[in-house]
């Protein structure tokens, strides 16, 4: 019970700190590729602590309600992720949970950006919502196959089983991962798919009516939200990592690419990024999973 | 009871009626009350036998036959027949000068069920088709008669090819009676081709009467244009005894080849009414076509030949008559209350009566085959008995009674659907006598569908008449 | 009282609550719902052995069967709970004799039906039930009636198809009762299972509202009276789910179609079942993104998740098994919540349009309390009984490798985040239009049944194994497995959930959140339209209220789907003119023509039969 506590904790704060760090550092990685200077690498923590620090307006009790929902969600969900050797709930850590448990996050985000009455932010989430109609699928039925390959869905057992194994998932069922990775980038909203917040276009969709502690909040919970998607794909695909140091390595590779490839990219409609998702990387996970439940059989 | 008195009464009743014109509609009403008294004692208390006319005994003489069948069917014929004068009574449509005519059809149809003579029936059938001619020709416009012209010209045919079947069987067997006949025939005494063609000229011969495609062409224009209660009695009393002979000629002159025949000819007429029905706009009509399909559905089961589908005939018909007495009946009331019965129009009629909309829905549904009410129990019936020739006809049946559950339901809705404006109550009064009968009989579809199986055993012992007719037969040639 | 006397008593109860509604409506009303009321404690608190009694014949042979088993209890209580509830809902609606009537010959049928042990009782009561609902659908819209017209014909297609069965089985097995048939069948010859199964499945598919037989559901759960709409898409699509578990599960259909050959495992009867199943999560989910009434779209999340039962049903296996009934039980709940919350607002506000509404949670918090938790179910979102029946169904399909079903599955509860949404953020939320400022929250009788289904989605996602312990018996009373489960924890072969530790965990998050929340500055309270315009001053509030076309994108890319609606409209138009075909042909103007029918008949015959 008290080692629980103390893990969660830990989980926490380095989920929050390594996070928001590596936030920082990529705003920094952007700049340079698009040749600028950039801020300094701790200005996602400066943001936060601004935003929690200042007074701020509120929509109503919904638009409270929502933020504290899609934050709690995402803490809860963080706790869920196995980070190398710290895992808080191990055999308990389903990946359906983890997904579920994120669409409280983002349904509570959703609450609440639309309950502000602002129509950006409900043209933002509406967005959002057909995107994620994208994504996630490619994402599911690759998931089917690793599940059905290692006869678990629970996010501990599989880092053991492919540690154990000795070989990662990236390995046995490569294009698994890269239908798995181009949905994450998605997951995260990062160019080409950040239709839904599309600063130019529609005033940050639903982060348009936030301010002050809401912001803050929302920062927090888009760190942790990015923490939960990345882990994921560590997870599952890269065998987690035996250490807590082996997990932030590769947590920081993936990051790092996720970054370079959508610095340089511009952004999709909302209708081409669901086409897009629904056309290669549909059928290659379609591919990916009938080698995998056919021909590889358990 | 001698069962003779149902076709005496209404002939006195019809003679005395041409010396005395003025009163032949309240002489009608007379003679089809006591009909209807006589019908019930003769159904309640007759032993099942014949009983001979004029003191010659069969198979010289003429007997009437009262079976299982007859005790279903003689009631509700004349209790059908009163309850149709008496619903028209006060009507502007009422019979009026044509009241002999019905009653001269009453006692028609009356011999029609009793009697087992082959040539007394054709007798018979001709009174019925004359009359039904005159009748058809009651409506007000003059396309009813030539509807009733059409129907001389095909019904004419019919009873002539009928009457060419008796020539030959007479001449193979040497007897008219019935149930000698069908003795004879069911222990082989007939060549197999004169078998055949006398018993297709029954077919067609009868299948006039009976509705049966391709010879039907007589009745959408007849039910819908003739007078209100003569579209009641040709529509829902008629098809009980002309089915009933039907039944019986061809169960007697029995041959195996031409129930196919009768098979596919039924489940055609099933088909081509229920679709036909499906298209039309105007109430009469759907009906008409509906009466059609109904006709098909008993003939069919005609043609499957055994107990169960022929106790399931009578189901159908009967239903049919208690049915279709209510749905013409109303069909008439929005007539003479709207003018029209075009699905536009009559929308809402439903609403501006709760007793009229309540009664028709009834029937509706009893004739749609839904639960709770007498359809439903006859189409278990001929569902299973219809399994008896394979599983093409069940399905084909039941394709079809899709169909006729659809635009049933389609009729039900537009007489309750609140049309555009504000539906307020009729302003003159309905006519009591219409609404009551519409309860009784809409009561009676209820008690039928939700009684025990023990009320519906009289059917399961109609449809085992034919028995007795060959038993009786047996014991005329002489216990062979 | 026993079961046959309640069902007795139901029947008799509609004339009676006619006659007492033309003197005083409101007494009548309230007789109908407590009768309701009555009825649910008497099923849910009598779980009993199998009981049958033999009562009024059909016909020689056949009489009505009913009884107690656990399948029986279980689907019983879920469709009284939801009539009942709807019963209590009504009470400040719209109030006619008819209708009352009609609903008490409704729940009549559905009681009937649902404790029938054999199949010609279980159709009958069920027909009674459908006829009833029929004519109630149109008591209140205009357009009804063209929808329902479609229900009449889809309906009667499955009817027939199963009368068809339950003759055919009389034939071929001499039994029509579950059990009996159950064993009987599986001696029997291949094409007599799969014709009896066929046949059965048409009826499953039509009344459940599956794909290709889904397009009634959409006009006539929209257009019903608002109150019955929860009761058709509760109580009544469930009878289909309990056929279909006798069908699939009470015969055991993997077992005797083993012999056919496999897909991915599973015998093709089933598989193709299944296919079906996907196809409406697919169809349902896609036509609920695009549409803008909110009834509608709650028809089309009825068709969606009619297909999940169908597909976990069909699947078989213990997990798919159990989390199908599950699913049944949840839907039957959400669904019927979401109905309420609908007719709440539309019985304030006089309209189901979501782009006619806006911001109506500062008027009515508990109906979108209702529907938050209603939606967050269908939608299978932890910590509601919805995401219980989802993960197990996701399990199974892990479990048994089954790619292209379990596409279905992830398409249908992803894109259902999307059409739960809409009406959300549509009607409650946004801006509030100007006539609606003065509305207040429904009325206590139609608070209560909303509050009470929501508490029970809440309790049974916290506790999960309460239900499936329930579950789990009626499955082991037809010989299948069950789940394994301890107080708070569901443990599948693929993994494990334990739902009192996720719902502690969130517990936790949300009161972190809430720490920081409070810690920080307070925020200053703020109007509405007082929004981010980039220096413009607005006046209307409607314009300002993103909920037409939420989905337009995603609505532009589905345009030239092909149409199962059209489709079928033309079917009844070719009915039509077959219709006039044969009239032109057979009933032709000239009797001369029918005389020389009649003799071309005749020879014809004659020559044919020789």
């Amino acid at each position: 019970m008290i080692i629980t506590i103390l893990s969660a904790i830990t989980l926490l704060v380095v989920a929050f700190c390594y996070t928001v760090t590596l936030e920082g550092l990529a705003r920094k990685i952007e700049a340079r590729i698009q040749r600028r200077y950039g801020p300094p690498f701790w200005q996602n923590f400066i943001d936060i602590f601004k935003g929690l620090t200042k007074h701020s307006i509120s929509h109503g009790f919904i638009f409270d309600f929502g933020v504290l929902m899609a934050l709690g969600g995402t803490i809860a969900t963080v706790l869920f992720i196995p980070a190398g050797s710290i895992v808080v709930f191990p055999g308990l850590d389903n990946v359906f949970v983890v997904i579920y448990l994120l669409a409280i996050g983002l349904l509570g985000m959703a609450m609440s950006a639309v309950g502000s009455g602002n129509p950006n932010a409900s043209i933002g989430i509406g967005r959002a919502l057909t995107q994620m109609l994208g994504y996630e699928l490619p994402f599911m039925i690759v998931l089917l196959g690793v599940f059905f390959h290692y006869r678990t869905s629970s996010l501990s057992e599989l880092v053991e089983l492919q540690i154990s194994g000795g070989s990662y998932n990236a390995w046995i069922m490569p294009i698994g991962a890269i239908v798995a990775f181009i949905s994450l980038m998605g997951m995260l909203g990062k160019k080409p798919f950040d239709t839904f917040i599309a600063p130019a276009e529609i005033a940050s969709g639903p982060l348009v009516e936030y301010s002050g502690k809401y912001l803050g909040m929302l920062l927090i919970q888009h760190a942790f939200a990015t923490f939960i998607e990345i882990g994921l794909f560590v997870n599952l695909f890269l065998g987690g990592g035996r250490t807590l140091w082996e997990f932030l390595l590769k947590f920081f590779l993936v990051y790092f690419l996720a970054v370079i490839i959508s610095s340089i990219m511009p952004r999709f409609r909302v209708e081409q990024a669901v086409k897009f998702y629904w056309k290669w990387p549909l059928i290659l996970s379609f591919a990916q999973v009938v080698i995998v439940v056919f021909a590889m059989g358990r | 009871m001698n069962p003779v008195m149902l076709i005496a009464v209404p002939l006195i009743a019809a003679f005395i009626s041409s010396l005395f014109a003025k009163r032949s509609s309240l002489l009608l009403l007379f003679a089809a009350f006591v009909n209807s008294v006589i019908a019930i004692a003769v159904s309640l208390s007759a032993i099942n036998g014949s009983y001979s006319m004029g003191g010659w005994s069969p198979p010289y003489g003429i007997e009437l036959v009262v079976t299982d069948m007859t005790r279903v069917l003689v009631p509700a014929v004349n209790i059908l027949a009163f309850f149709a004068i008496v619903v028209y009574w006060r009507r502007q449509d009422s019979p009026g000068k044509y009241s002999i005519v019905y009653t001269i059809s009453l006692a028609a149809l009356n011999g029609i069920l009793l009697t087992n003579d082959l040539f007394n029936l054709f007798v018979f059938l001709e009174i019925a088709g004359v009359s039904a001619y005159l009748l058809a020709s009651t409506g007000k416009t003059g396309s009813s008669k030539v509807a009733a012209f059409k129907y001389l010209m095909i019904g004419s045919v019919g009873s002539i090819l009928y009457l060419l079947g008796v020539v030959l069987v007479y001449a193979t067997t040497g007897t008219l009676n019935i149930s000698e006949i069908a003795a004879r025939i069911s222990l082989g005494q007939i060549n197999g081709d004169v078998l055949l063609l006398s018993s297709l000229l029954f077919m067609i011969g009868l299948g006039v009467e009976a509705k049966l495609l391709p010879l039907n062409g007589w009745v959408p224009d007849v039910f819908t244009k003739s007078s209100g209660p003569a579209t009641l009695v040709l529509a829902s009393i008629y098809p009980l005894a002309m089915i009933s002979a039907f039944i019986r000629v061809l169960l007697a002159v029995r041959d195996e080849r031409t129930m196919g025949a009768v098979l596919v000819l039924g489940v055609a007429t099933v088909i081509g009414g229920e679709v036909v029905a499906f298209g039309q706009k105007r109430l009469r009509r759907t009906l008409a076509y509906s009466s059609i399909a109904q006709s098909g559905l008993a003939i069919l089961l005609v043609g499957v030949g055994t107990a169960g589908a022929i106790a399931a005939s009578v189901m159908i018909i009967v239903n049919n008559a208690l049915a279709k007495f209510v749905l013409f009946s109303v069909d008439g009331l929005a007539i003479e209350k709207i003018g029209s019965d075009d699905i536009e129009k009559i929308t809402g009629f439903g609403r501006t009566s709760q007793v009229t909309g309540l009664v028709f829905t009834v029937s509706a549904l009893s004739i749609a085959g839904m639960p709770l009410f007498m359809g439903f129990r006859a189409k278990l019936l001929v569902i299973s008995s219809s399994f008896d020739t394979g599983l093409l006809i069940p399905v084909i049946i039941l394709l079809a009674a899709a169909i006729e559950a659809t635009y049933y339901f389609r009729w039900i809705f537009s007489l309750y659907k609140p049309p555009f404006s504000r539906v307020e109550p009729l302003k003159e009064r309905l006519p009591l006598e219409l609404l009551t009968i519409g309860i009784i009989l809409a009561a009676v579809l209820v008690f039928l569908g939700t009684s025990s199986g023990e009320t519906l055993a009289i059917f399961d012992r109609a449809g085992n008449f034919m028995e007795e007719i060959i038993f009786m037969g047996k014991t005329l040639i002489g216990g062979m | 009282m026993s079961i046959l006397t309640l069902i007795v008593v139901s029947l008799l109860a509609a004339p009676v609550l006619y006659v007492v509604a033309r003197l005083n409506r409101r007494i009548a009303y309230v007789a109908y719902a407590g009768l309701q009321l009555l009825s649910f404690f008497t099923v849910f608190f009598s779980r009993g052995s199998t009981l049958s009694y033999e009562v009024i014949g059909i016909t020689e042979r056949l009489n009505f069967n009913f009884g107690l088993s656990p399948a029986n209890w279980f689907f019983g209580s879920i469709v009284m709970l939801v009539i009942s509830m709807s019963a209590v809902f009504m009470l400040p609606l719209n109030k006619t004799p008819a209708k009352v009537m009609l609903l008490a010959l409704v729940s009549a049928g559905a009681l009937g039906a649902v404790f029938s042990m054999d199949f010609l009782t279980l159709l009958i009561f069920w027909e009674i039930s459908t006829w009833a609902s029929l004519i109630l659908i149109i008591q209140d819209r205009e357009k009804s009636v063209k929808e329902a017209i479609k229900y009449v014909s889809i309906g009667a297609v499955g009817s027939y198809a199963m009368l068809f069965s339950v003759f055919y089985m009389l034939r071929e097995l001499d039994a029509i009762d579950f059990s009996t048939v159950a064993v009987r069948i599986e001696k029997a010859p291949v094409h007599v299972q799969l014709v009896i199964f066929i046949s059965l499945s048409v009826m499953v598919l039509a009344k459940l509202g599956t794909f290709p037989l889904h397009t009634w559901l959409r006009g006539s759960h929209s257009c019903a009276p608002d109150e019955f709409s929860p009761i058709l898409s509760g109580a009544m699509t469930k009878i289909g789910a309990f056929l279909l578990f006798i069908v699939a599960v009470m015969i055991p259909s993997l077992k005797i179609f083993s012999q056919l050959p496999l897909f991915n495992g599973i015998p093709l009867a089933n598989y193709v079942l299944a296919a079906l199943g996907g196809v409406s999560i697919v169809v349902g989910t896609v036509m609920a993104i695009r549409m803008e009434d909110a009834k509608e779209l709650i028809a089309f999340s009825t068709v969606s998740n009619s297909g999940y039962i169908v597909l976990a049903l069909a699947i078989g296996g213990t997990y798919a098994t159990v989390g199908g009934l599950m699913h049944v039980l949840n839907h039957a709940i959400a669904s019927a919540a979401m109905f309420m919350a609908v007719a709440a607002v539309a019985y304030r506000t006089g309209t189901t349009k979501i782009h006619e509404m806006g911001g109506l949670i500062v008027k009515m918090p508990v109906s979108f309390a209702a529907y938050l938790v209603a939606i967050i179910s269908v939608a299978g979102i932890p910590p509601t009984s919805g995401f219980v029946s989802k993960w197990l169904i996701y399990q199974q399909l892990v479990q048994d490798g089954l790619p292209f079903l379990a596409f279905a599955a992830f398409f249908g509860s992803i894109g259902s985040f999307m059409y739960v949404f809409k009406p959300l953020a549509g009607i409650f939320l946004g801006q509030l239009k100007p006539e609606h400022r003065s509305l207040k929250e429904a009325p206590l009788a139609m608070v209560f049944p909303m509050a009470f289904l929501t508490l029970l989605t809440v309790f049974w996602g916290i506790l999960p194994s309460n239900a499936i312990r329930a579950i789990n018996t009626v499955t082991e009373s037809v010989g299948a497995d069950s789940v394994r489960i301890t107080f708070s924890r569901i443990i599948a072969l693929t993994g494990q959930w334990d739902s009192i530790l996720v719902t502690g965990v969130f517990a936790v998050g949300f009161f972190l959140a809430l720490l920081i929340f409070m810690k920080a500055k307070r925020a200053r309270r703020v109007e509405l339209m007082d929004n981010y315009t980039s220096g413009e001053f607005i006046y209307t509030a409607e314009l300002y209220h993103f909920s037409y076309r939420m989905y337009r994108p995603f609505d532009r890319m589905f345009e030239r789907w092909p149409s199962m609606e059209m489709w079928l409209a033309s079917l009844s138009d070719k009915i039509r003119e077959l219709g006039h075909l044969i009239r032109a042909v057979f009933f032709p103007k000239n009797p001369q023509i029918y005389v020389a029918y009649a003799l071309v008949v005749l020879l014809g015959a004659f020559w044919w039969l020789r």
